[in-house]
């Protein structure tokens, strides 16, 4: 009972999170809730989009609103590993030096690490982000430095492929939900956004967002138990099953792409890490819905930003990723029936 | 009608007519000439043909589009061939005419005469007009009073063969029937049977379970069947979320609205809640929903 009414109390502070995003960020309702399900799935999450459609800001804004200690990178090619971990200097007195790099300053209290650009950054890099991210660990200064809290947010802009390093596997398998930011469509919110003063100048757009409405240190714990409150029925549980046997093999369930014979298509399905994600996912959707139960259109919510990134295509069709992987997604939620 | 062959002793026998003297030619036209039958002796239905000869320069070519055309020239004289061919150094245009004109006594016709060209020259040269006698082929009235038989009834027409065309009218008649018949099957314009199908099977399978009580199992089974039949008479699985545009595209469903999103709570309570529908929809009001869209179907533009 205790727990319901501390759910309940969350749910109230979850909204009032939401809400104040999108007074910060506007018309992007679908990225905002995406990010939420992130933030209360304690899962890392990959911004994609072109330049000046509002990732950094809306990024800024989930820090503020979660509260803790912030730390931002930005990847370029010469980045390296390191480069995360300590820096060298040479203090006043002209004596070298060794401090803690952006990732190991703020020891605990790290809630949120934002990779701006990452597709810049070298592979080391990004596998030095394999261990952050899976474990929440990273060994330096021969000990071991644990992050309960932290959240790795990366943006990638697609517009430019040029010295960029695409993101192995591995990497986009840890992020648990990619998530596409288009410009915003509606008129008003152009006209808002173009001529409002109030959007002239991001640090105070920022800052005029609610701060720490959820507490950082409280998540992992909400996090697991809405895992526990929010129930799964066993039908439910056959459809997520039947959906990931269908991304795996989609000719079963008699999906076929237009142009490409399914059937050798795919190198790999999703992982069952990814599935893991799904549902979890896929639970806070329900609970942020006020609901106690998980239906099918929660699943199929968050199944394209969750699952999309994770099938791999045979190398032939992998340069069309962009177009055949949303028409696979898109008929896969399509044509798998649940109850 | 005179045979052909008595034509052209006929022939022989015609006159040289209208040769035109030297002077009169036009230049590099070295002879004229136009040749014709017996000017009498024709009933309805005889060939009349002409020979037109001319010996002109190198070149010089009778103008294919200076003939008569080949067909009906006045209402009751046919040209039935007009053709130039060479023997030698000349020309030979010969027309054949028929005649169609029914006398009622003997009678004087003629021919319309028409002008020629060469190619490569302004000359024209004139054939003149043919005039003929025609005559009836018997008297007006043959009366079996006057002591004479009495004319013989039209001969019978033999039969023409039938049976390769009926044959294979009613081999393509049945081809065609076929080919409506699958056109139909894959379209939905079936009245009965084909529409709303699933719907019947859903109702047949529902009464299967009408003994039952409604256990939890028997109650899974028929909200199954149900979605089951929604799914795949839509093309698609059908979830509630999608239930407006469902309604948007069919108005026949108009009625069964709140029968349809009361079932789909209901289903949703039980395969993804607590168990128990709700609200309440035991299997036969599930039964009266699959008769009522089975209805709807067979309604639906």
């Amino acid at each position: 009972m205790n727990q319901d009414n501390s759910l309940a109390d969350s749910l109230e502070r979850a909204k009032c999170f939401e809400d104040g995003l999108r007074q910060v960020v506007l018309g992007q309702e679908r990225p905002i809730r995406l990010l939420t399900l992130a933030v209360f799935a304690r899962g890392h999450a990959l911004l994609e989009g072109g330049v000046g459609v509002g990732k950094t800001t809306l990024l800024r804004a989930v820090a503020r609103g979660i509260g803790g200690d912030y730390e931002r990178i930005e990847g370029t090619i010469d980045l390296m590993p390191n480069d995360l971990v300590y820096y060298t200097y040479l203090d006043e007195q002209g004596r070298p030096g060794v401090a803690p790099g952006p990732l190991l300053k703020h020891g605990e209290q790290l809630s949120i690490f934002f990779f701006n650009e990452i597709n810049r950054a070298r592979p080391q890099v990004h596998s030095l982000l394999l261990r952050v991210m899976a474990e929440r660990s990273v060994s330096a200064f021969n000990r071991e430095f644990r992050f309960p809290h932290l959240q790795v947010f990366a943006d990638r802009n697609r517009v430019e492929k040029e010295e960029t390093f695409e993101l192995p596997a591995a990497a986009r398998d840890r992020f648990m939900l990619e998530i596409a930011i288009e410009p915003p469509t509606d008129a008003a919110h152009i006209d808002q956004i173009l001529f409002d003063p109030r959007f002239y100048d991001p640090d105070r757009l920022v800052g005029s967002a609610p701060a720490e409405t959820l507490s950082f240190r409280e998540l992992n714990g909400i996090a697991e138990a809405l895992q526990v409150g929010i129930h799964v029925s066993v039908r439910l549980r056959a459809y997520v099953q039947d959906l990931w046997r269908a991304t795996r093999r989609p000719e079963d369930f008699g999906i076929a792409l237009h142009e490409a014979d399914s059937g050798d298509m795919i190198e790999a399905g999703a992982s069952p890490r990814g599935m893991s994600y799904l549902v979890r996912l896929a639970r806070v959707q329900a609970w942020l819905s006020g609901r106690d139960r998980v239906e099918p259109e929660d699943v199929q919510y968050v199944f394209a930003p969750a699952v999309g990134h994770r099938i791999f295509l045979k190398p032939v069709y992998e340069y069309r990723r962009a177009e055949l992987i949303p028409e696979l997604v898109g008929k896969l939620i399509r044509q798998i029936a649940a109850p | 009608m005179l045979p052909v062959s008595r034509h052209s002793i006929f022939l022989l026998l015609g006159l040289w007519y209208g040769l035109a003297p030297a002077s009169e030619l036009p230049p590099g036209v070295k002879a004229f000439s136009f040749d014709t039958p017996r000017n009498f002796g024709y009933v309805i239905g005889d060939l009349i043909r002409h020979e037109v000869r001319v010996e002109a320069g190198v070149g010089q070519e009778i103008d294919a589009a200076s003939l008569p055309k080949e067909g009906w020239i006045n209402r009751w004289l046919m040209l039935r061939r007009a053709e130039v061919r060479s023997e030698g150094k000349r020309q030979v245009l010969t027309l054949e005419y028929q005649t169609f004109y029914s006398p009622l006594e003997v009678k004087n016709l003629a021919i319309p005469g028409f002008e020629l060209k060469l190619a490569g020259s302004d000359g024209h040269l004139a054939v003149p007009a043919w005039t003929f006698t025609t005559a009836p082929i018997r008297e007006l009235s043959v009366l079996r009073a006057e002591g004479q038989p009495p004319m013989r009834p039209d001969a019978v027409p033999a039969p023409v063969p039938a049976f390769g065309p009926a044959a294979a009218s009613a081999g393509f008649g049945l081809a065609a029937l076929g080919a409506l018949a699958w056109w139909a099957y894959l379209g939905p314009w079936l009245p009965f049977g084909m529409r709303g199908r699933y719907f019947a099977e859903a109702c047949r399978e529902l009464r299967g379970l009408r003994g039952q009580e409604d256990t939890q199992e028997a109650l899974h089974r028929g909200f199954a069947c149900l979605h089951q039949a929604f799914n795949r008479t839509l093309g698609e699985p059908l979830f509630i979320e999608g239930l407006d545009e469902f309604f948007l595209g069919r108005p026949a469903y108009d009625a069964l609205r709140n029968e349809i999103q009361d079932f789909f709570r209901a289903s949703y309570e039980v395969f993804f809640g607590e168990g128990a529908p709700v609200p309440p929809f035991d299997l036969a009001r599930m039964e009266a929903l699959a008769r009522s869209c089975l209805l709807a179907e067979r309604r639906r533009p």
